[in-house]
């Protein structure tokens, strides 16, 4: 082994007191043997000397990425020295490089593929996922106070370094493959979010996501220990969320819970079992199977894959000779997923949501609940009871409630045929998932109009319902508490052991669309504008749409209208609206405008907004 | 004293966080029971019955006026009973009720619970007033009240000596006659088991008794005897409830088992379950003057009853009827609503048809003095009885019977 490379190295970067240190606390750390160096009276290369001879091995790997972690800076030397000797711990060089360089985002991503490379335990992975959470942590208190670097800092970049040539160093993939066939896919997903959770040291979305796989997967012990959990990362937030720094304690008591929320995440991991299906994924139907199989997997599958709705062609007038109301709609709802209804307002958002909740009734038009409605393979009537027992309907004007919010629920609880304990843990996971146990003792006019929001949506999941209807909730929320319901919504679709879909109508297009799979966009007349998948609708939008606030001169519109087209400018009160062709960016409207003279008062770009996709609708 | 008010406050908030437990322990595990609010009621209705009896029995009974205290009792309670009835029936009526399917067992199951939250309302002012005519029975048969009654007699006959009024003479011969009544019912009881209490002529017990409540020397005795008439023997001899009240605590009854569910199917369909109110209003203005609550005559009685009966008759079919048959859901929903809303007030008319008389001849019932039929206020017969009982089992019925597909009609879309 030609060792020169890294002894030139060491004498041109270190002093002799550091290569005497780094050795000692690299013995310390490591075990390795302390005896051969020489004292103080010998010269800098014969201690060099002396190291490296001592080094032998796979010691030597590891002395290397123990420098690496006490100086990041020659990270990218070492990294090329260990190349040279065949060290097989790369990864960690690169690690501490990104460190080193500050680029903390890119170390967490390259620790995350190493983590899905290796096959780490279950104690590296918790490790690993603290360790990068204290990283964001540092990083959100070092904003704080301005700081670039620190003690707290390095320590954090050696422990993710010396993580990085530990998970490099074992080999990958068979215990893996093991565990994924093993474990539901659906439970290994949600520990992916819940650690990535955990890793942006975001405590609460994580203990929430942890309820979701409680309450899917769980027992009712483990859900109560989430619950728990889920309660103390609430205070948490609420108690440190704007605190600059946290002291040595609290840090500890912090990263206490996220280990807890990971074990524990991991605990219900372990006994999630996959069922015959399960392991087949979405590809069921795909799947070579002989006829027996296939059929008990279609009976066994219905409830996960089969529709929840089926519409086709529906029209409603509300009085005979009026105008219509919907016209020729079609929509399938399958489980498991979030349809959003858009259109401007008396579209018949609204009225279409009615009539999936089976309160109004149709003039043409079909309408089943294939596993809603115990009745359809008997072919006889729809038994409304049992399918709108099945179906919860959030609308825009929430019903208000007399009391406490917690007997509001438990009597809705107990209307439902929910008894004794299950009555309890049902509204306690509820108040806690929605964000809603600090205010369980509230009445309605001490609510927020966000609150009250969420105490419907609660009311309607207390029910166990298969299929969520939900009118313009996002009217009067702000734009975070607009996000942070969606993601809820979202969330509990697309985990809940429920396995319900949820119907959203809304005029936030660009909101509705991050969590949506299909949209149905509505017109003024009640015809479908659109309806497909959300892929789909960007194709859909014809161009891009802007709004400049200001006037704009005659001489501006003439040039406008001559670079865009004819009919391309709408007034708007004290706005004007530009549409342009696809093809054309933002920066080149904004160049035009800004070159006709004053640039202008404002411009913002709208293409995402309902205007755009109605821009036909009205003159 | 401060800490005499922290102890006091503390105890109230120990007291109201048991009781919220025990709201929250029905809530969770009887959520039938929670919801009709039989939990708070019935307790509530044991202690308040247990107190008024207790005042009741308490006061001696040679106390000065124990009935009149007592009787001023009964008659609030009664009032508010009835308050906290129409106001608990309209708790009822904004139940939350899941669209699930409702199981006749469910419903039968409300409908009783809901009669023995009426009853246990009603409790209260019964035994009160229960525990008071034992109460009068022992007073009336006391030495002092017998005394009231010798010196009523004493001082009738001179008040006809001294020929009153043309107007007095009937009624101071009426008050003679009932006083002489409850002297002999008093003798015949033994003189209500106890030993006079100290030797005192009848003469000089008139004269005490007459001088105790008749102090305005310018009265005449006929004032002087209607005055001790009024604070003795009235209350012993009266009837509770009077007929009217018997009806209408029976009407309450009907509507606290039909209300709620009515409400909760009608589910403002108002254009459906409209006309069948003002019908039965109709109904029960009709039936009002009847019983005598409302002015009015009596002449076309008949009339009103066979039209009572016929419609009772073929809403009762026709719900049913249009349900089977798939009519719109509004036509059937008119239908039940008539049949709940109607039949029950047909008892109420079938006791006032079979009541002797109409009423004393010449006199015209007025709501000041109501009366039911005969001129005396009657006691509950079994026949009454009989007829309330069969309204009431009919509105239960018919709600077990029909009430699954009214649930479904409610659910199926408008």
């Amino acid at each position: 082994m030609n060792l020169a490379p890294l002894r030139t190295l060491l004498l041109r970067e270190l002093s002799p007191d550091e290569l005497r240190r780094g050795f000692s606390a690299f013995a310390a750390d490591d075990g390795a043997p302390r005896a051969g160096l020489p004292g103080p009276e010998a010269g800098f290369e014969r201690l060099v000397d002396e190291a490296l001879a001592a080094l032998d091995g796979p010691l030597l790997g590891r002395f290397l990425v123990h420098l690496a972690t006490a100086r990041p800076e020659l990270a990218g030397d070492l990294r090329e020295v260990a190349a040279q000797l065949g060290v097989s711990e790369a990864e960690a060089f690169a690690v501490a490089s990104l460190l080193s360089a500050h680029r903390d985002a890119a170390a967490a991503s390259k620790l995350a593929e190493l983590e899905r490379a290796s096959t780490t335990t279950a104690g590296d992975r918790h490790e690993l996922n603290l360790a990068v959470a204290d990283l964001h942590r540092w990083q959100r208190e070092a904003g704080e106070r301005g700081e670039a670097s620190g003690d707290h800092r390095a320590a954090i970049a050696r422990r993710l370094t010396s993580l990085a040539a530990s998970m490099s160093a074992q080999a990958s993939s068979v215990s893996l493959a093991v565990e994924a066939a093993a474990i539901h896919p659906d439970a290994l997903r949600l520990r992916e979010e819940i650690e990535a959770h955990v890793r942006r040291a975001d405590g609460k979305r994580a203990a929430l996501r942890l309820l979701d796989l409680a309450e899917r997967f769980g027992d009712p012990r483990v859900r109560r220990r989430a619950l728990e959990l889920s309660a103390r990362a609430g205070t948490w937030r609420t108690r440190h969320v704007f605190k600059a720094r946290l002291e040595a304690s609290e840090r500890r008591e912090w990263l206490a819970l996220l280990h807890a929320i990971l074990a524990l995440t991991d605990e219900i991991v372990q006994t999630a079992a996959s069922g015959p299906l399960d392991a087949l994924g979405e590809h069921w139907l795909a799947a070579s199977l002989d006829a027996a199989a296939r059929e008990a997997l279609h009976a066994g599958s219905a409830p996960e894959y089969g529709p929840l709705v089926r519409c086709d062609g529906l029209s409603l007038r509300y009085r005979k000779g009026g105008p219509p109301v919907l016209k020729d709609v079609s929509l399938t709802v399958f489980p498991r997923t979030v349809v959003a209804v858009v259109g401007p307002n008396g579209a018949g958002k609204t009225t279409f949501l009615r009539v999936l909740a089976g309160e109004l009734r149709v003039d043409d038009g079909m309408i089943s609940y294939p596993q809603l409605d115990p009745a359809l393979p008997r072919n006889e009537d729809t038994d409304w009871p049992v399918v709108r027992s099945r179906i919860a309907h959030v609308p825009q004007r929430v019903p208000r409630f007399r009391g406490r919010l917690d007997e509001y629920l438990h009597v809705w609880a107990g209307a439902c045929g929910l008894r004794g304990g299950e009555n309890v843990d049902t509204v306690d996971f509820w108040l806690e998932r929605l964000g809603l146990a600090h205010c369980r003792s509230a009445r309605w006019r001490e609510l927020s109009r966000s609150l009250q929001t969420r105490v419907a949506l609660a009311r309607a999941l207390v029910g166990r319902p298969r299929l969520l209807l939900v009118d313009e909730p996002l009217v009067a929320l702000d734009p975070r508490a607009q996000q942070w319901f969606l993601q809820d919504l979202r969330d509990i679709v697309s985990s809940s052991s429920l396995r319900l879909a949820a119907v959203v109508s809304s005029q936030h297009i660009p909101e509705l669309e991050a969590i949506a799979d299909d949209v149905v966009g509505l017109r003024d007349d009640g015809g479908v504008w659109f309806h497909g998948g959300v892929l789909d609708l960007e194709q859909a939008r014809r161009g891009a749409l802007f709004e400049i606030g200001g006037h704009l001169e005659d001489a501006a519109r003439d040039r406008l209208t001559a670079e865009f087209g004819p009919g391309c400018l709408r007034e708007r009160e004290s706005v004007t609206l530009l549409r342009v062709g696809g093809q054309v960016s933002r920066r080149e409207v904004l160049e035009l405008l800004c070159a006709l003279g004053e640039p202008p008062v404002y411009f913002r770009d709208i293409s995402g907004s309902h205007m755009r996709m109605f821009w036909g609708d009205r003159p | 004293m401060r800490a005499a008010v922290h102890r006091l406050v503390d105890g109230w908030a120990a007291i109201r966080r048991r009781l919220q437990r025990y709201d929250r322990f029905v809530l969770v595990r009887r959520p039938a029971l929670r919801q009709t609010r039989v939990h708070w009621i019935a307790p509530a209705s044991a202690v308040l019955s247990l107190v008024g009896a207790l005042i009741v029995s308490l006061p001696p009974v040679d106390a000065e006026d124990p009935l009149r205290t007592i009787d001023s009792v009964v008659s609030p309670l009664l009032f508010g009973a009835v308050l906290i009835l129409v106001l608990w029936i309209r708790d009822q009526t904004r139940a939350l009720v899941s669209f699930a399917p409702l199981a006749r067992g469910r419903i039968a199951g409300l409908a009783l619970l809901r009669l023995g939250c009426v009853a246990a309302i009603l409790l209260p002012p019964l035994v009160v007033d229960g525990c008071m005519r034992a109460r009068a029975a022992d007073i009336a048969a006391h030495e002092d009240n017998v005394g009231v009654a010798l010196a009523i007699v004493e001082a009738a006959d001179r008040c006809l000596a001294a020929t009153p009024a043309p107007g007095e003479t009937a009624t101071v011969a009426g008050l003679r006659e009932r006083a002489a009544g409850l002297i002999e019912a008093a003798r015949a009881n033994g003189n209500g088991g106890r030993p006079p209490r100290g030797p005192r002529p009848a003469a000089t017990r008139s004269a005490y008794w007459i001088e105790k409540h008749c102090h305005d020397p310018a009265a005449s005795p006929s004032e002087d005897i209607e005055r001790i008439e009024r604070l003795h023997l009235y209350t012993v001899a009266r009837v509770f409830p009077r007929p009217p009240l018997r009806a209408l605590l029976y009407l309450l009854a009907c509507a606290a088992v039909v209300v709620p569910f009515l409400a909760l199917w009608e589910d403002r369909r108002g254009r459906a379950v409209g006309p069948a109110v003002a019908l039965g209003l109709f109904f029960v203005v009709h039936t009002s003057i009847a019983i005598g609550w409302v002015p009015g005559n009596w002449s076309t009685r008949g009339l009103w009853l066979a039209s009572l009966v016929a419609v009772s008759a073929i809403a009762v079919v026709a719900a049913p009827l249009a349900a089977w048959r798939r009519v719109r859901s509004e036509w059937c929903l008119l239908a039940f609503a008539t049949a709940v809303i109607v039949v029950p007030l047909l008892p109420v008319a079938l006791a006032w048809m079979t009541a002797a008389g109409g009423g004393p001849p010449g006199q015209v019932p007025c709501a000041c003095l109501p009366r039911f039929g005969p001129a005396e206020p009657s006691a509950l017969g079994p026949r009454e009885l009989a007829a309330y009982a069969a309204g009431l089992g009919f509105c239960c019925l018919y709600i077990v019977g029909m009430g699954p597909t009214m649930h479904r009609l409610w659910a199926a879309p408008r």
